[in-house]
């Protein structure tokens, strides 16, 4: 399985403008995924993918974080997205350039979900979905 | 045996504004749930903060709350917990609150070891002034106030409350919110000044320590043979970083007095206490001597 085609995929899916840039997004993802997952699913999950993707599905504690939610998995997503860029539009302390950060992260995020949908079937799929944080489960299902 | 209570308790109705993805909801997060493993009621507590984004903390939560002005959680802290012994007081701040602006504050607590928790929201940057670099910034740091990189050297906040004699230091990482919840919880149990120094990606304005970063280099101390006694010990593992960091507990000294023990006026109950009852049995004379005794 090609890693470029992977990235590809990703890349033209939500129109970035280089192939780091995504690149970066699959790795701020599948890392996100490796905090989650048992080793099992991991495991299972790394042999579909790219040769090239299995180091980002590796976790150094034997369990996942049962707390882990769908903030701290957006958090590994959003430090890819460029949030700082634009002029500042603080209205009483709320960054409105950082509030939409957010939904930028999860229309990104669905890209990486959509590429991976593409490489395993619907148990896997459905087995994802059940260990997957509240939120993050709809994001994946909906990609 | 202890009930534990349902964390939902402390949720509250606020809008939280904090950026997607910030550590600071995991520090939200694991302070409910210490709490609620205690079975530590929300009267029971308070949360005092300073000015920041991880400052807004207290807004978020159903709990006591007291937000001060910049740097000053400490003695607010430290004062609720004289007036009333019996809270439970938490101090939630940021790194530049906590290390900056409330430097000296953080030495003199360290020093008094009142039975209070500080929870420092360590993002080595300030978040809500939009990324200016901060007192924990690495050397060479580069932000809107240190464009050719920081010039400073970071400020170590494990080593220089180990050195002001602080009685529990802990690190901890909010991409590991269980762990950071039990540290939480271990610290709220110790008596005396504990500091829980949390290691938060500001996910908006530091793209250098990010999640990713930290994954990379932190480790348990807990999964070493390694005794949080040892002051020798936990010295030398206060100047790990950049490389290997080490989060858990790094020192704890058991059995001190904490301030409140060794303030004389409180020797007759607390000022708390004392009110309460002379709400009961009203005394007005001893009303006036309560209040000449505390000024």
């Amino acid at each position: 399985m090609d890693y470029a085609q992977f990235l590809s995929e990703v890349q033209k899916d939500g129109s970035f403008g280089s192939r780091e840039e995504a690149e970066a997004l699959v790795v701020g993802v599948l890392m996100a995924m490796a905090e989650v997952l048992p080793t099992a699913q991991l495991d299972a999950l790394a042999a579909q993918l790219p040769p090239e993707t299995t180091v980002y599905l590796r976790r150094p504690g034997s369990q996942p974080d049962p707390l882990f939610d769908s903030h701290l998995f957006l958090g590994w997503v959003v430090s890819t997205l460029d949030a700082t860029g634009s002029r500042d539009k603080t209205v009483g302390g709320l960054d409105l350039t950082a509030a939409y950060s957010g939904e930028e992260a999860v229309r990104r995020m669905r890209c990486v979900f959509s590429a991976l949908k593409r490489r395993i079937g619907p148990d896997q799929q459905r087995e994802l979905v059940a260990l997957l944080p509240e939120e993050v489960d709809a994001w994946f299902l909906n990609a | 045996m202890v009930t534990r209570l349902d964390p939902k308790l402390f949720d509250a109705t606020s809008e939280i504004t904090w950026c997607a993805g910030c550590g600071d909801f995991a520090i939200l997060k694991s302070l409910k749930l210490a709490l609620a493993d205690l079975s530590i009621e929300p009267y029971q507590a308070l949360v005092v903060s300073g000015i920041g984004c991880g400052s807004k903390l207290p807004d978020y939560m159903t709990i006591n709350g007291y937000m001060t002005i910049h740097g000053r959680p400490l003695p607010v802290a430290t004062a609720a917990k004289l007036a009333n012994p019996e809270l439970h007081v938490v101090v939630v701040n940021g790194d530049g609150d906590s290390y900056g602006i409330g430097g000296n504050h953080f030495v003199q607590s360290c020093r008094r070891n009142p039975n209070i928790t500080q929870i420092v929201e360590n993002n080595q940057i300030y978040g809500l002034t939009k990324g200016q670099y901060s007192p924990t910034s690495d050397k060479g740091f580069v932000t809107t106030t240190s464009p050719d990189g920081a010039i400073e050297l970071a400020f170590n906040p494990m080593s220089v409350a180990l050195a002001a004699g602080a009685t529990f230091i802990a690190r901890a990482f909010a991409g590991e919110p269980k762990h950071l919840a039990q540290l939480i919880g271990e610290g709220i149990q110790h008596r005396g000044y504990a500091l829980i120094d949390v290691l938060q990606p500001c996910v908006t304005f530091n793209r250098v320590n990010t999640y990713d970063w930290y994954r990379k280099r932190i480790y348990h101390l807990e999964d070493e043979d390694y005794d949080p006694v040892d002051r020798e010990a936990a010295w030398e593992k206060a100047h790990e970083w950049e490389e290997r960091i080490p989060i858990g507990v790094l020192y704890r000294r058991d059995g001190l007095p904490t301030y409140e023990d060794q303030v004389a006026t409180l020797s007759d109950g607390s000022p708390v206490s004392r009110i309460i009852e002379l709400a009961r049995n009203p005394r007005p004379q001893q009303y006036e001597s309560l209040k000449d005794g505390f000024l």
